[in-house]
């Protein structure tokens, strides 16, 4: 049993114009890019226009068959809050991810998104998402421009205690623009005292500030990480390092995650979840709660 | 047909490190085997269409990018879309 936590819908419309530029842009970064920038960024804009065509999950739930995962959660983040590229609504966007739970309830979890600064009418969604729609999580993105424990994060909070669901966080740098100097480590540091019975998921967990990280999966007893993005740093050592001490130090709190789609043009799940396997970083115990114990344990509140 | 897969193997050795240039052969991986990351795949498209005259962007509906795994599926998109354009 596979279950992927961190997965998103490939969908142009549930991603504002601004986040789709701005990933092809930091494409654009890279030193390779300089060298014919034009065609460069035309092969990028076609390859996100193909990626990001799978509304209905059909292509995800190829790729999870033939990686053997048998659940994915879909997180939606909501990143369109007072921009104006915003294609859907945020209404439709968790419609969306509605219509796919309901036709793919074996395979698929859905975890509300919501930009904290949209006032009663986010919290409403939020709630009637989790009472109507069946969805099981609240996934935040700080970048957007808020910090996880600014007030108007804190009804979000309340609702996932008394309905005994988890907590997703965006953690790392984002797109150039946002606002990537929010202190999320700080932030968990004082809400997971004060929610001791909501289960806080760090995503990327060894993308950035690893050490960091490690601590509060380490201290904190409703700290977990996603290991989703550990395909930033598939080539370098420094990666199978940190897995390893992950494997050694806090198997019962790390989860597997891909991060579909972003990182389709490096490989699928079948690639990910061998990955994760032939790393040897995980003994056969420990492989067993990375890939599934530890996600339905945080999924069970 | 031989052409091509010369080509595709050329362009494909143009872009991995030195030291495994000599070890690319139909079947390498190109991602798990010979470490192209994303931007490398491009570069492989955009060499493609320079030394093959095919236009990738425009033939993007034939191409399914998951499955594009060994030199082999690179060769076989490159037979196809020429075919396609041979028929038009």
């Amino acid at each position: 049993m596979i279950i992927d936590f961190h997965a998103h819908m490939a969908s142009q419309r549930v991603f504002p114009g601004y986040f789709i530029d701005g990933i092809v842009e930091g494409f654009m970064d890279n030193k390779s890019a300089s060298e014919n920038p034009t065609t460069v960024k035309k092969y990028l804009q076609s390859i996100m226009t193909k990626v990001l065509n799978d509304e209905n999950c059909s292509n995800l739930l190829k790729q999870m068959q033939e990686g053997n995962i048998d659940r994915t959660v879909l997180l939606i983040a909501d990143l369109g809050f007072g921009k104006e590229s915003e294609r859907l609504t945020i209404s439709e966007i968790f419609e969306l991810h509605r219509k796919v739970l309901e036709s793919n309830p074996d395979h698929f979890i859905v975890f509300a998104g919501i930009d904290p600064r949209r006032g009663d009418f986010g919290i409403n969604l939020f709630e009637k998402s989790i009472r109507e729609y069946g969805f099981k999580g609240l996934k935040l993105y700080p970048p957007c421009g808020f910090e996880l424990d600014d007030s108007c994060v804190i009804p979000y909070f309340e609702l996932c205690k008394t309905h005994r669901i988890p907590v997703v966080t965006h953690t790392g740098a984002s797109l150039k623009g946002l606002y990537n100097n929010y202190d999320y480590v700080g932030s968990l540091n004082k809400l997971a005292k004060l929610y001791k019975d909501v289960v806080f998921v760090i995503a990327h967990g060894t993308y950035s500030d690893f050490e960091q990280n490690l601590k509060l999966a380490l201290e904190m007893e409703n700290v977990y990480l996603d290991i989703s993005a550990f395909q930033n740093d598939l080539d370098k050592e420094c990666l199978l390092n940190k897995l390893t001490v992950l494997g050694r130090k806090v198997p019962e709190k790390v989860l597997f995650g891909t991060d579909w789609p972003l990182y389709l043009l490096s490989g699928a799940q079948k690639r990910w979840v061998n990955f994760i396997i032939d790393s040897g970083a995980f003994s056969e115990d420990a492989l067993d709660r990375v890939f599934f114990k530890n996600a339905y344990e945080v999924l069970q509140g | 047909m031989k052409n091509r897969e010369k080509i595709v193997l050329d362009i494909i050795k143009s872009l991995v490190p030195r030291k495994i240039k000599n070890s690319v052969s139909i079947n390498s991986r190109l991602r798990e085997d010979l470490g192209l990351d994303s931007m490398k795949l491009i570069s492989l498209a955009m060499n493609l269409e320079e030394k093959t005259g095919i236009d990738l962007i425009k033939s993007s509906d034939e191409i399914d990018l998951i499955n594009i795994i060994t030199v082999s599926d690179v060769l076989a998109i490159v037979n196809k879309i020429n075919e396609v354009d041979n028929d038009n």
